[in-house]
């Protein structure tokens, strides 16, 4: 049941890396694209965290360190970014 | 009782899996890693043409498929501590080593995009997003192949049966290691490659 588990955490990620890339391919300017993008990356970081780090059930420091760290990465990230759109 | 029984059987945990001072270790890399995506994100909000067409000449496609690859190889050593704590030395030993040969593919094609990206004239001194470019992904690469060194050492170890399923902390630390590796490169791949 275990394997189970990781086998479809495996696959949810491959097919999120999926759509990553594919939204990247068609564009990947803008926005929406920029928020798509980076909120898989959020997605598939607390995946890793929480189940394949196996965080999620032990909880604590490290795993809010970890987490804290992904959210503020990806936040400032998407900030830089924003700030170089002609309407910003 | 019957609740009791299973509770009993699976003791909520209080520390992460593995050795205390990987977690240091793992949280003083992620600092490391942060602060270059930041400068990298920032010294491109002040130069966006130049990352833009710079980024351009990436193989989007060959960091597409280091991505899957190293996904791929966080399944097969998640699948290695699932194994041991099963008490099944041989078949951790199995995944772990699928671990490895999935990050060596990954130096594989990384070592030809660098091989591809140097033949072209291009250096860290070529301009700015190169220079991060190079920066960021040789400093990931080494941690791959460090991270490949642990995997053999351990995967090695659980073949000769040095891990139980009450005692595999340095499974858990090996595997630890190797998703951070991962976790960076789930930043590095749309920052770098995909985002523009």
């Amino acid at each position: 049941m275990v394997s189970r588990t990781i086998n479809r955490d495996g696959v949810l990620l491959l097919l999120l890396t999926l759509c990553s890339f594919g939204l990247g391919e068609r564009g990947g300017h803008g926005l929406l694209p920029w928020t798509v993008i980076l909120g898989l990356a959020l997605i598939k970081g607390r995946w890793i965290i929480d189940r394949f780090m196996a965080l999620g059930p032990v909880g604590g420091v490290f795993r809010w360190l970890l987490l804290g760290w992904l959210c503020a990465t990806l936040a400032l990230i998407a900030y830089a970014f924003v700030g170089t759109l002609p309407s910003a | 009782m019957t609740v009791a029984v299973v509770h009993a059987a699976q003791p909520s945990r209080k520390a992460p899996p593995g050795d205390l001072a990987m977690w240091f270790f793992i949280c003083a890399e992620l600092l490391v890693f942060g602060i270059l995506f930041l400068a990298y994100a920032f010294a491109r909000a002040r130069n966006v043409e130049l990352f833009n067409s710079s980024q351009a000449s990436l193989d989007r496609v060959s960091g597409l498929i280091n991505t899957l690859l190293l996904i791929a190889g966080s399944w097969a050593v998640a699948r290695a501590v699932a194994a041991i704590q099963q008490g099944q030395g041989r078949g951790c030993s199995r995944w772990l080593w699928l671990g490895f040969l999935l990050g060596g593919a990954f130096a594989v094609n990384k070592v030809l995009e660098f091989g591809h990206t140097l033949g072209a004239g291009i250096t860290l001194s070529t301009n700015t997003f190169y220079m991060f470019y190079l920066l960021l992904t040789l400093f990931h690469f080494f941690h791959v192949l460090l991270g490949m060194v642990i995997l053999a050492a351990v995967a090695i170890k659980a073949g000769q049966g040095g891990y139980r399923a009450d005692e595999h902390a340095g499974v858990e630390t090996a595997a630890s290691y190797w998703h951070m590796v991962d976790l960076v490169w789930i930043v590095l791949f749309p920052l770098v490659y995909i985002l523009r």
